[in-house]
């Protein structure tokens, strides 16, 4: 599965995508890049995860292959 | 008809401005546009950056023009832009543009659409400082 990162977490790690195996559910991804990078622990805390054009929370859907992590947004 | 959109670079004074929008149908545009300030808790900002992730933020406009005329008038029209990009102060960097019949509808749905956006609309914003240091932003 390919995770899209953006904003801050992008910034901290220096690229925008990261590749996983298969997760099922949004607090799986988050996890996961937690897991991996304990220094963006907190911001997962405080993300959600988008699939294609709409947040996601829960269980994905099969088969997915690309989600997007979204942390605290500031535009406006 | 809605014209949800990023925009990169400031918005220009066609976006900004809602001249082109004015219509006998509506009664009542109500338009809020954000400026990129110089200062930010006493620090001088010199420049701007905005990310976007334009398929997820065009899907949440969609949604939330939905949501306005669901919630205040069936037939609002929703001109919503964000610049994308660099920007410095005194640029635009977002323009809201709500048509309704009547100015109440048209107040009250530009109040939510604002609130949703800076809760909702992922867009990321990293300040850079007279001291040339930068600051990814986290939502007020």
């Amino acid at each position: 599965m390919i995770i899209r990162l953006f904003g801050p977490m992008a910034a901290a790690l220096g690229v925008d995508r990261l590749e996983s195996g298969p997760l099922s559910d949004t607090e799986g991804v988050l996890a996961w890049i937690a897991e991996r990078h304990p220094t963006l622990a907190d911001l997962c805390r405080r993300s959600r995860v988008a699939v294609g054009d709409a947040f996601a929370d829960g269980p994905l859907p099969p088969h997915t292959a690309e989600v997007a992590v979204i942390p605290p947004v500031s535009g406006g | 008809m809605d014209h949800l959109a990023f925009h990169p670079g400031p918005l220009p004074p066609d976006l900004v401005g809602c001249a082109g929008l004015r219509h006998p149908s509506y009664g009542a545009i109500a338009s809020f546009v954000g400026v990129v300030r110089n200062h930010h808790h006493g620090r001088t900002v010199t420049a701007l950056h905005y990310q976007a992730h334009p398929e997820l933020g065009i899907g949440v406009l969609r949604r939330l023009a939905d949501q306005l005329r669901a919630d205040h008038d069936s037939g609002l029209v929703a001109t919503i832009v964000h610049a994308t990009g660099d920007l410095v102060p005194g640029d635009a960097a977002i323009a809201i543009h709500l048509r309704a019949a009547h100015r109440r509808a048209a107040l009250a749905a530009c109040d939510q659409a604002i609130e949703a956006i800076k809760r909702d609309l992922p867009v990321w914003k990293r300040e850079t400082y007279a001291d040339g240091t930068t600051v990814w932003m986290e939502g007020s």
